[in-house]
């Protein structure tokens, strides 16, 4: 099969992939026990006249099947709807700043530890049980059973609180006014660095374990032997003939992780009040925020279907015996 | 007219040191190998054959490191060399064909590219395209389609493979190509052609063959020479018509006895009793005592000595020692 006939067909499966989750999204959400209007109802002048309006104008009154037309037909038109808090169209609200912010957050997070993870695990296994090797293991063990919002908030505490070095919180400082771009991208980075380097610690303990034990097992392979015999010097021995070979499980954890980097990193988020787009995702789970949760869900499917796609794609890049089929 | 002496193993000691002990893999251990000469080593599995070859790659995986001994390839002493010293005399002056060699080309890699690459590291040529260009030629003098350069090793056969493998061991002209178990895992018509390749190119281009293997019939069809390795030691080296003929120590003749011949009168088989020793406490004496036939009293106590049996032929066996050197044992 050609690879034309291939996208065809992984495109077909994934719009329907789509459209059973979205509605099974649908019902999940309004399963869940609680009402958009409990929240309003703490305000004293909140009458059940009101409450019923709020609902016949969310078109809650509704039976489900009808509202679940409704939102499929809107879906279709590309339509996400209004959120129930914000009073904005959702769309606006996921595709904006949050968005931008969270992307920074967990592709500069990610990305750094996928690198310093893989190169890292692909020089210990080469200098297996040596000083390196060993030390990284035992550093990348810990990392990886700690939890993420207990170093946030140790990192919070050193950096931030006893040394003033970082921000405590935010994306940038309030109210300051910027005499030029490179001045605010410098403070957003300033703002950034903690949030990351909480990210990137957590998951440069499992990137490294990952690259370790498949390049471990690459390295017995006869044609890395081969590949020293032919006395090619150390560099091209270790990444073109055994790096290259141990990426696949790395690869493919890289693609699955694209779901984290859309859907945001709740907790991190929320220990240093970032504003993206995990911490709209409690809010919305919190205030029954139907049409925030369903276009939040959206997206965030329609990326790991994309991006298993393109794992897929990439694939039979590394591996030339991968077929499309 | 002496030929050229293309590789002198002198007195080479190889011992893995595990956790459990000290294994003797190669134990004084003398080959030579002349230019132009097609050798066999053979033995058992874990006679230690390999570890020899991968020494004479200095490349001795660890625990394993070589103790003593020397090893001089065209005149030089690879054991006292740098790492950085070795690299670059590896597959320049000896390559190989390695044991299983459809498991030595890199499954990502076109194998053009996989011979180019050698040719590149070696300053043989100056990009990839020349090195694919010479990887052609290459191809045809093994009887590949030079098309083949382009392929991926999973799209080729198990023959075809073998073929890519010995194009690349000649890559670089080597003097000494060691070919471990080069036909394994082949089926025997092809392992057949295969070696009819291996010794019309040996023959054509005047480089030295060293053939590990245990396929005897293939020893006895290809080889000049013969080493019989037998728990780290070399037992007995002659002539291939003399070790065929007349073998001397009862391990070759126990060795040659196991394999089934298809002319002759119809005669049993018959095995070697017992099994190789445990390298890491081999029984004193002659290591081959508690498997022999003609085992004597001396044979537990002392090593046997060397006995010259032709000018560069000897066998280690009590049976051929003379009279003086028994005396003095």
């Amino acid at each position: 099969m050609g690879l034309r006939a291939y996208v065809a067909r992984r495109t077909i499966e994934l719009a329907i992939s789509l459209i059973l989750f979205m509605a099974l999204m649908f019902y999940v959400f309004r399963l869940m026990p609680g009402d958009p209007t409990a929240m309003l109802i703490e305000e004293t002048a909140f009458t059940s006249e009101m409450r019923e309006q709020l609902r016949r104008m969310w078109g809650l009154d509704r039976p489900l099947h009808e509202q679940f037309v409704i939102f499929m037909k809107n879906l279709l038109r590309g339509e996400l709807g209004i959120s129930f808090i914000y009073q904005k169209p959702v769309a606006d609200l996921i595709f904006g700043r949050k968005m931008l912010n969270t992307l920074a957050l967990l592709i500069a997070s990610h990305g750094m530890a996928l690198l310093i993870g893989m190169v890292l695990g692909v020089w210990a296994a080469w200098r297996r049980g040596k000083v390196l090797d060993i030390a990284s293991l035992v550093w990348a063990l810990v990392l990886h059973t700690i939890p993420v919002f207990w170093l946030g908030l140790m990192f919070l505490l050193i950096f931030a609180v006893h040394n003033k070095w970082f921000p405590l919180s935010g994306t940038i400082t309030p109210a300051r006014d910027y005499a030029h771009v490179l001045e605010y991208m410098g403070d957003y980075l300033w703002h950034l660095a903690l949030p990351a380097a909480t990210i990137t610690l957590i998951r440069l303990g499992g990137d490294f374990l990952i690259m370790r034990n498949t390049m471990v097992s690459v390295i017995r392979e006869d044609y890395v032997t081969a590949a020293i015999a032919k006395g090619l010097p150390e560099k091209i021995v270790v990444w073109k003939h055994a790096a290259r070979n141990a990426m696949l499980p790395i690869v493919t954890l890289a693609g699955l992780d694209m779901a984290t980097v859309v859907s945001g990193a709740v907790l991190t988020e929320t220990v240093f009040s970032w504003d993206g787009i995990g911490r709209l995702l409690y809010e919305a789970a919190i205030y029954r925020d139907y049409p925030v949760l369903q276009g939040l869900f959206f997206v965030i499917t329609l990326v790991v279907l994309l991006a298993n796609f393109f794992t897929d794609l990439l694939y039979a890049y590394l591996d030339p015996r991968v077929r499309y089929d | 007219m002496k030929t050229a002496t293309i590789l002198e193993v002198e007195n080479l000691k190889v011992y893995y040191f595990t956790q459990r002990g000290v294994v003797r893999a190669v134990d004084d251990v003398s080959l030579e190998i002349d230019k132009g000469e097609l050798v066999a080593l053979v033995g058992e599995s874990g006679s230690g054959k390999s570890t020899l070859a991968y020494a004479i790659m200095r490349m001795v995986p660890p625990p394993g490191r070589i103790v003593s001994g020397r090893i001089v390839l065209s005149g030089i002493d690879i054991t006292s060399l740098s790492e950085e010293e070795v690299r670059k005399l590896r597959w320049s002056k000896v390559s190989m064909i390695f044991q299983g060699a459809m498991n030595s080309l890199n499954p990502v890699m076109r194998v053009g590219d996989q011979i180019a690459e050698v040719l590149l590291y070696h300053g043989a040529v100056y990009d990839v395209e020349e090195g694919r260009k010479i990887a052609r030629e290459l191809f045809k003098l093994v009887g590949l389609d030079p098309e083949r350069v382009m392929s991926y090793p999973h799209e080729l056969s198990g023959g075809q493979k073998q073929r890519v493998v010995i194009a690349m061991a000649l890559a670089l002209n080597p003097d000494l190509v060691i070919a471990d178990e080069p036909t394994t895992g082949l089926d025997v018509t092809t392992q057949a052609k295969i070696m009819d390749t291996i010794r019309d190119i040996q023959r054509e281009t005047g480089i030295s063959v060293l053939l590990i293997t245990h396929d005897l019939p293939l020893v006895a069809e290809v080889s000049d020479r013969v080493y019989v390795m037998y728990a780290g030691k070399i037992v007995e080296t002659g002539d291939v018509d003399k070790i065929f003929y007349t073998p001397q120590h009862p391990y070759t003749k126990g060795l040659i006895g196991a394999v089934p011949s298809h002319i002759g009168p119809k005669k049993r088989l018959i095995a070697l009793p017992g099994e190789p020793p445990d390298l890491r406490s081999p029984p004193p004496g002659c290591r081959f005592h508690p498997r022999c036939s003609y085992a004597m009293p001396i044979c537990k106590r002392k090593e046997p000595p060397r006995t010259g049996t032709g000018p560069r032929d000897f066998v280690e066996c009590w049976l051929y020692a003379g009279e003086e050197v028994k005396k003095v044992a």
